[in-house]
């Protein structure tokens, strides 16, 4: 590094995302290990590697204990504004080969966590805690009540694999991003929560159980992404700031959206006995999964501003007597969308049952810009016919892309590509492949 | 019309550029700000290096939308240099001040920083090793986690 100046040095180590990295460095020269210190940032992961060394009599006195790396490591910085500890994913799927009785790796304890949060928290920013799920689901933590007497700058909090419970819990009003993820929670209605993180704009509930009647009442919220098991049997949300929303439910009593400014909703319900949702007139970007979603359909307010549509029906029949085709009902219900895709089942459903094609469909239709479709193509002549149909119905249809699935043959897929082309050269397509837990991916950007 | 902005670099040699390239560097937005447009010297920074840094503003006068796909290409490309160029570049980004092409050449250096062993580290930085034997042992335990 001749030549290069420490405040260069340092902004180079402070990259460094990973302190085993920095601590390589540090072994590496003089200069890089005075400058190391002035990093304000720890990330201290447990690989699967690790553990298994640590638990393997052969190498388990070679390792050094985690919480003695960490304790170590931390006293040598002078000031921290952001602390990551956590094990590594994998270690999520170890299974129960024997009663954990350890607590080397339980790093919502409590207890250790009082060892060095004390001496940091003046300056923290961000904090971010991955536990082991073996060593701490049985055992329920404070850590929430630690955090928030000593943290008082804290803006962003990230807590996975843990027992949390909110006694002590005191408010914490700078603090505007909280994700808990996979985490069982000792505040059944969520209550503690508004109450304590009142200024929250970003609010990440992924895996949380232990609710019952959750309701989120936040009023600086903006984005929230919320996915819950069938346990709870009544879902709110009040927000009156909020405008983005995911939220993946099964089939609560009762579920409330009280969200007026929202702009992009993602929602998979497979139904709700209850369903109240806010006028949504600022609503741009919709995405509904169900598996009933003609049901769903039915109860959702019509959204005059929507202009990006996504139906995913995961579960579908063909209507007994005269009823719309879901494209007839999705176009209903959304009279102004530019964009629609529609999803493997959708597809499959519109497919079979193309319905009557009414006039007030068919104005709708002219609106539409672009279409994505994910296609099985189980007879070609059925799928070329559906297209066919939406290329002289839709006339302003400037897009269209397909994504064919994977497993169909590449000779099917080719006569498909041809003869969409060849039908149609005013539109610009594009074509693509799809698979069930693969991502999209791009064919070719068709001429 | 967009007005011209001479940059003359260490060996003497000229580069004209328009006005809009040179405001990518805080460094010369000040100077011209201040009125001595006409001939700017970066005596610090040699022809090739200067070369490349106008490359970089050129095409971010263009575009710099970070959703654009070509532009990444651009980048990865940009920092496949060797290592003396690559830390010239740093140096020069520092001087003129441009925030993002410092990002960028910083993160290429962080990035092939990872997993890295000390020695590797020592090449990628061009340094030797100024730990006394004793010293280096020190070290070396202070930081066994990291090697375990």
């Amino acid at each position: 590094m001749d030549g290069l100046p420490s405040p260069l040095l340092l902004d180079i180590l402070t990259r460094l995302v990973d302190s085993a990295d920095v601590a390589r460095c540090r072994v590496a020269s003089k200069t890089l290990n005075s400058l190391a210190p002035g990093i304000r940032s720890i990330n201290l992961h447990c690989s699967y590697l690790r553990y298994a060394k640590s638990r393997s009599p052969l190498t388990k006195s070679s390792v050094t204990p985690f919480k003695q790396v960490f304790n170590k490591l931390i006293s040598e910085f002078r000031t921290v504004d952001t602390v990551l500890i956590g094990v590594d994913k994998p270690l999520r799927l170890v299974a129960y080969e024997y009663h954990d009785v350890e607590d080397d790796l339980f790093l919502s304890d409590v207890a250790f966590v009082k060892e060095w949060l004390p001496n940091i928290s003046g300056d923290l920013r961000s904090l971010s805690v991955s536990d082991f799920w073996l060593q701490s689901c049985w055992r329920r933590s404070d850590v929430l009540s630690l955090i928030s007497s000593y943290c008082l700058k804290l803006l962003e909090l990230v807590i996975k694999n843990a027992w949390l419970s909110v006694d002590g819990l005191t408010p914490m009003p700078k603090l505007t991003t909280l994700t808990l993820e996979f985490i069982r929670l000792d505040d059944e209605n969520l209550e503690k929560v508004s109450e304590c993180f009142p200024s929250l704009q970003i609010l990440n509930l992924i895996g949380v159980g232990g609710l019952k009647e959750p309701m989120i009442h936040l009023t600086h919220l903006r984005t929230c992404h919320w996915t819950l098991s069938n346990a709870p049997t009544s879902i709110s949300i009040i927000a009156p700031n909020l405008t983005n929303l995911t939220l993946n439910c099964v089939k609560p009593n009762s579920l409330l959206i009280d969200t007026p400014l929202l702009s992009d909703l993602s929602l998979s319900l497979e139904s709700a006995h209850n369903f109240k949702v806010s006028d949504f007139s600022r609503l741009k970007k919709l995405h509904l999964e169900s598996p009933s979603l003609r049901n769903l359909l039915d109860k959702f307010p019509v959204g005059w501003t929507v202009e990006n549509l996504t139906a995913v029906s995961t579960k579908w029949e063909v209507p007994v007597g005269r009823s719309k085709s879901i494209l007839e009902l999705l176009l209903h219900g959304f009279p102004n969308i530019s964009c629609l895709t529609l999803t493997c089942g959708a597809w499959a459903e519109f497919e079979t049952y193309p319905g009557f094609g009414g006039l007030e469909s068919g104005n709708q239709m002219k609106g539409l810009k672009e279409i994505r479709a994910y296609v099985t193509v189980n007879d070609i002549e059925v799928t070329l016919s559906t297209i066919f149909f939406l290329l002289d119905n839709c006339s302003s249809l400037s897009n269209m892309a397909i994504f064919v699935h994977h497993d169909v043959v590449s000779i099917v897929t080719s006569k498909l590509i041809s003869r969409c082309m060849g039908r149609c050269a005013r539109v610009r397509w594009k074509w693509g492949m799809w698979k069930e837990g693969m991502k999209d991916a791009w064919i070719s950007d068709g001429i | 019309m967009s007005e011209k902005i001479v940059l003359t670099c260490s060996d003497g040699t000229e580069f004209v550029v328009d006005e809009a390239v040179a405001l990518q560097s805080q460094t010369l937005k000040h100077m011209i700000e201040d009125g001595c447009a006409d001939n700017i010297p970066v005596p610090n920074v040699t022809a090739p290096i200067l070369a490349k840094v106008i490359e970089y503003c050129k095409r971010h006068v263009a575009s710099a939308d970070p959703n654009d796909a070509d532009l990444k290409s651009f980048y990865e490309d940009f920092v496949k240099v060797d290592q003396p160029t690559l830390f010239d570049l740093i140096l020069a980004a520092n001087y003129l001040d441009i925030k993002n092409l410092l990002d960028l050449t910083c993160q290429t250096v962080a990035d092939m920083i990872k997993g890295k062993s000390p020695e590797e580290i020592r090449t990628i930085f061009n340094i030797k090793n100024d730990f006394t034997p004793e010293e280096e042992e020190q070290i070396r335990k202070d930081n066994a986690w990291a090697f375990e």
